[in-house]
């Protein structure tokens, strides 16, 4: 969980500040879409499910390696690699290739997915919306107070985005009128505002209804909001924090869409403040702008190009991967990873080992050598410790 | 000797092996020489056929299954289903397989015909395609001139999605409100108008339900869609994952196919399966077993309640008053203890769903009695609730287009329909399913001229008529009957113009998941094969006639062509911003489980983008159409439409039009007629899904391949109690009279000890291979609920005599 003084300063902003360009929006190293697809095509979902859709063999991928980053998701593919291939040897799975494109896309993939969290829970979120006194002011169904605005119109979504979104945008209002009620601000944890969405949608007066379905949040749209909403400026260009304002990295740990918004609004109360002290106005919101904004944020964590050179090289060394492609004697059995193109990017080095672990695999075991695993950030640290060798051939 | 490459492969004995494996066969022949003279010698120009295989939609039977043609050549040569379409996820019946030798039939019509001599005497003369239409133009266009187009009326039988929306638009363009259904119709619509306020057939979230207790409902045999029973008993998935099959009870007269296949099959006495039910509320009510939540939010008439009238008896209290689990147990013949047992198993679920069936519903208290087994889900909260019954939607077509109506068709349409519906379900509409019958009876009965053109559309009723004789003398009083049938039957026989329809495998069309299935579902049905030279389909010779006629009824039917009216009404599905083109199973489920947490994953499109309409109307055709697998489990008042907001157990409207002294649920106090001196048996017709449609001469496949016994097949047969039959002198296969005070047909004796012994089961749709028929409804004693109009099947007396 984010610093509250970290997330005070995430609209605090009244210049713009540099945009990041595309190629350093984390979230346009991989298309999540072609992933999925990649997904199918390629008979991962043949052993792995998401949400319980798909293979039992191996984890489901919508949950293992929750709050990783690309990089960590590498690693875990990576580690999980021998027992993958013994498995499909027995059942006659061809080993899937996949280019660099590819591999961004899948991991892409399945980072993007755990942005989507489970469907609330309608009994739980009338518990919610009773305990943290939503009751006493709006009206859903035929129950409920008068004071704001009754909620039913609200249960055309199906994603709580859009309530948070709602309750964001009258926020200050809503915030003044609980203080002066003398009514606590209310904070969401975790699914409470997946659930109370839920509630509202079962208690609705609009019944019978169409339900609303929204584009799935784009990280890209939500770059371009963060840069015109003047976040930069306290948060720096690609959410990494200034004096003035926290890195936002952490504030997406292991959330969802609802959960990140919970977050934001809790924080809103004081930003109100804060940005009232600057003469800020307050940002609104419309259509699909904070799922892309959240969605911008949860990819921010996606892609660490930055690594500990240091460890990476006592990776290389410790975990055996010298020994193999730059031995202090003799000839190298793998290639000299100092002249690999595959290294210059973070995928490609990962795209490379995923490509040759069935020939690694065997050599490894002809050798005698035991699997590598790479835990926490050291397939960063490796990669980064390879690109700074980086030579490729001529 | 020369042979080209047909008769070469008819000399090999059948076109069974086009496209397989040609240059091996041939091969193997090449030694010009044999015992049996000599064998052709491969010719330099054989070459394995080409072969492709084509997404569309089953058109022979409601379920409407995707399937998927193998074309080799040109020709269809094998069906199978589509592992795309969501509800039949690949599955086919034998029916649907069997559409290769309906598309082969040598009696099939190619080209409209022109009555050459009187009517039923089989002589006719050919006429063209444009001769057809302008004819027809001709009519049409002179009764409206006259300013009398509501004296022409459409009786349609199997019509599926949009041909059906654009038969009634024509109508209603061209000013008559005269179109009548004559389709089977089991009244499960009629229980959710009157207790629910919903228009609709009931949808069964069958993939989720963990018991299902079927009440007569052929849910393996005849329902609205078999596969999808089948697929949610079978769901391979979901064994393998451990998860325990579900619980599928079924309580019949008969042991039927469906209580084989069940993993329960309980015998109940006819007519009593609604005692059996109320038998369930009473324990689940005694036992505090019901969900009390959900009927204090959502449910009238369960207590007791007093308004100006008075005070009134709840259900609560007329059940417990009425169905001792004893007197029960008497009445139905099933033991307390099972009907105990039942009653907490149905309780504890944890989703649990009641079906009512035909032999339920059809009967004169029909409606009453499908209330009956429908307040079980209602008392314990399984309604819109996964696992329990669902209210399903149409998929989001557009408009076909805006109707305008002239002053004439503003005329012709003040006059209403000639035939009255009844108050409740399908019987009560414009596309009453007993509508057929009322037309009928409303055309010989009415001043001569009433009906000028009648239109037959896949509707035979002087063969599948309950009465028959009466259609006979409505056809008599209308001066053109035009039948749009691609075979000759019984009602065609005595049309005035035929222009036969394309087939199946030739035509554009579109085909809904029937409406069983909780979610929308779109096939497309795309022709197959290439069709007869300049042959049109009925509903490209309809736009024609609209466009011919000119004016307003041109103007709201403005399409060029079938293939055009669905690619424009697609444009709704696009502009939906849900559901998706058929996908895989993951792809389905994926959308499902982003709809549910509300998001749209854009259609199915591929990445980098949807490319526009154009790019989504390939898809869809080239997957087999369109579905949302969503259900929106929270929007509770799809099922609470009625004038009160809630679901109503003792339905208002229902009370009002029964006898001052009755109640909904008296059942049990009602003294059944004893069976007429002279028939002692009760009959009993049902579907078999194989045969029922009557077009058995048609697909030889279906009448040789063994229907529901093994050494039964090619004749329609009737089963009979052992002991029963050899009372009457009857061996196994006798041939057999069925007779009633209304007629009588032919069929062979089967022995059956899963027979009761006062009852005959006939099943329905059959035919003698010469083409007699053997329509167990003929003989059906006339009697039909009043509230839902639908014939009785369950109250007529029969005696077998050897034939």
């Amino acid at each position: 969980m984010p610093g509250r003084a970290g997330l005070l300063a995430l609209l605090c902003a009244a210049a713009l500040a540099p945009v990041p360009a595309r190629g350093q929006v984390a979230g346009a190293s991989g298309d999540p879409a072609a992933g999925r697809g990649i997904f199918v095509e390629r008979g991962c979902v043949r052993c792995h499910a998401i949400w319980g859709n798909g293979g039992t063999l191996g984890p489901d991928l919508a949950t293992a390696g929750s709050g990783a980053s690309m990089q960590q998701l590498a690693g875990l593919l990576w580690n999980h690699t021998p027992r993958m291939m013994v498995a499909m040897r027995q059942r006659g799975y061809a080993w899937p290739a996949l280019s660099e494109p590819e591999l961004a896309d899948v991991i892409s993939y399945i980072y993007y997915v755990k942005l989507f969290g489970e469907p609330g829970d309608p009994d739980a979120g009338r518990q919610w919306f009773r305990d943290k006194r939503c009751v006493e002011c709006h009206q859903v169904g035929d129950a409920g107070g008068r004071v704001g605005a009754p909620l039913d119109g609200y249960a055309r979504y199906v994603a709580p985005i859009m309530l948070a979104q709602g309750m964001w945008d009258h926020g200050p209002a809503m915030q003044a009128a609980q203080q002066a009620r003398g009514v606590p601000i209310p904070a969401f944890e975790g699914r409470e505002m997946a659930d109370i969405q839920a509630y509202i949608r079962r208690a609705s007066a609009q019944s019978p209804r169409q339900a609303v379905l929204l584009e799935p949040p784009q990280p890209e749209r939500g770059r371009r909001l963060f840069a015109a909403k003047g976040c930069p400026r306290c948060h720096g260009p690609e959410g990494r924090g200034t004096a003035a304002g926290p890195d936002l990295r952490a504030a997406t740990l292991n959330l969802s869409v609802s959960q990140i918004a919970g977050v934001l609004w809790n924080h809103s109360f004081q930003m109100v403040a804060r940005m009232r002290q600057h003469g800020v106005g307050f940002p609104q919101f419309a259509g699909n702008d904070m799922a892309d904004l959240i969605a911008y944020l949860y990819f921010l964590r996606f892609n660490d190009p930055d690594g500990d050179r240091a460890n990476g090289a006592r990776i290389f060394r410790d975990k055996g991967c010298a020994g193999c492609h730059r031995p202090a004697h003799g000839p190298p059995v793998g290639p000299d990873l100092a002249r690999s193109a595959a290294v210059t990017t973070p995928l490609g080095l990962v795209a490379a080992m995923w490509n040759h672990a069935p020939a690694m695999f065997s050599a490894m075991q002809g050798h005698a050598v035991a699997w590598p695993r790479f835990e926490g950030n050291e397939m960063r640290d490796l990669a980064f410790y390879l690109r700074s060798l980086a030579r490729p051939a001529r | 000797m020369s042979f080209d490459r047909r008769q070469f492969l008819f000399a090999l004995g059948g076109g069974v092996v086009a496209g397989a494996g040609l240059s091996e066969i041939a091969a193997g022949l090449a030694a010009p020489t044999g015992l049996l003279g000599p064998v052709p010698v491969p010719h330099p120009a054989w070459a394995p056929g080409v072969e492709q295989r084509v997404a569309s939609a089953c058109l022979v039977c409601p379920s409407r299954c995707g399937i998927r043609g193998r074309i080799v050549d040109g020709r269809l040569v094998r069906i199978d289903g589509n592992p795309l379409h969501p509800l039949s996820q690949g599955g086919l019946c034998p029916r649907g397989a069997a559409g290769v030798q309906m598309q082969y039939s040598p009696g099939r019509l190619t080209a409209p015909l022109l009555r050459a001599g009187p009517r039923g005497a089989g002589r006719w003369r050919p006429l063209s395609w444009d001769g057809a239409v302008s004819l027809l133009v001709e009519r049409l266009g002179r009764l409206r001139a006259a300013g009398g187009p509501q004296a022409a009326a459409v009786l349609a039988g199997y019509c599926a999605g949009s041909m059906e929306d654009l038969w009634r638009q024509f109508l209603r363009a061209y000013g008559s409100a005269n179109y009548a259904a004559d389709a089977y119709a089991d009244g499960g619509d009629a229980v959710m108008a009157a207790m629910h306020g919903v228009a609709r057939r009931p949808a069964y979230d069958l993939d989720r339900a963990t018991l299902v207790l079927s009440f007569g409902a052929p849910l393996f045999e005849a329902w609205w869609s078999p596969v999808q029973a089948a697929v949610a008993y079978g769901r391979t998935e979901r064994i393998r994952e451990g998860a325990p099959r579900p619980r599928f009870v079924q309580v019949d007269t008969r042991f039927s196919r469906t209580a084989a296949r069940s993993s329960e099959w309980i015998g109940v006495r006819p007519r009593t399966h609604a005692i059996l039910a109320l038998g369930i509320a009473y324990v689940l009510i005694r036992e505090a077993l019901v969900d009390a939540d959900f009927l204090a939010a959502h449910v009238s008439g369960y207590e007791d309640w007093s308004d100006a009238a008075g005070g009134h008896e709840g259900y609560r209290t007329a059940v417990l008053r009425r169905y001792r689990t004893e007197e029960v147990s008497a009445a139905t013949g099933v033991s307390v203890e099972r009907i105990v047992g039942l009653a907490r198993a149905f309780a504890a679920g944890p989703r649990s769903l009641a079906i009512c069936g035909p032999d339920v519903t059809l009967a004169p208290d029909g409606l009453l009695a499908g209330l009956a087994v429908h307040s079980l889900n209602v008392l314990v909260g399984s309604v819109s609730r996964p696992g329990g019954v669902l209210v399903g939607e149409d998929p989001p077509l557009a408009p076909i287009a805006a109707v305008t109506l002239d002053d004439v068709a503003r005329r012709g349409l003040a006059h209403g329909p000639l035939a009255a519906g009844a108050p409740f379900g399908e019987g009560g509409g414009e596309t009453g399913a007993e509508r057929g019958a009322a037309l009928a009876e409303a055309i010989a009965a009415r001043s001569p001229g009433s009906v000028q053109a009648l239109l037959l559309y896949y509707a035979n009723p002087l063969a599948s008529a309950t009465r028959p004789e009466r259609w006979a003398a409505a056809l008599a009083r209308v001066p053109l009957v035009v039948s749009f049938s691609p075979f000759h039957d019984e009602t065609t026989r005595q049309a005035d113009l035929i222009i036969p329809d394309l087939l199946p495998y030739e035509r554009w069309q579109d085909a809904p998941a029937p409406a069983s299935y909780p979610y929308p579902a779109w096939a497309v049905v795309r022709p197959l094969v290439a069709p007869p030279t300049g042959a049109l389909g009925t509903a490209d010779v309809l736009l024609a006639v609209a466009n011919r006629l000119g004016g307003t009824v041109a103007a709201s039917l403005p399409h060029p062509d079938m293939h055009a009216l669905l690619k424009a009404r697609a444009r709704g599905l696009f502009a939906a911003r849900r559901g998706m083109p058929f996908g895989d199973a993951f792809a389905t489920e994926y959308q499902r489980q982003m709809e549910e947490r509300g998001w749209w994953l854009g259609g199915g499109a591929p990445a980098g983008g949807g490319g526009g309409f154009d790019a989504f109307w390939t898809r869809v055709v080239e997957s087999g159409g369109w579905a949302d697998p969503f259900y929106d489990y929270t929007d509770g008042g799809r099922m609470r439409r009625t004038p009160s907001g809630r679901i109503e157990l003792m339905p208002a409207d229902v009370r009002r039009r029964l006898q001052p002294d009755a109640g909904p649920y008296d059942f049990i106090a009602r003294a059944e007629p004893p069976a007429p001196a002279g028939y002692p048996l009760r009959l009993q017709p049902y579907r078999v899904s194989t045969l029922a449609s009557g077009t058995i001469g048609l697909e030889p496949w279906l009448a040789e391949r063994p229907a529901l016994f093994p050494d039964v097949y090619w004749v329609p047969w009737v089963e009979v109690n052992p002991a029963t039959a050899r009372s009457l002198g009857l061996e196994d296969g006798a041939p057999a009279w069925v007779t009633s005070a209304h007629g009588r047909y032919r069929a062979r004796v089967k022995h059956f000890p899963g027979a009761a012994r006062d009852v005959v089961n006939a099943p329905y749709g059959l035919r003698h291979p010469d083409g007699e028929l053997a329509n167990p409804l003929q003989l059906l004693d006339g009697a039909a609920d009043p509230l839902t109009g639908l014939s009785s099947w369950a109250t007529t007396f029969v005696h077998l005599e050897r034939a």
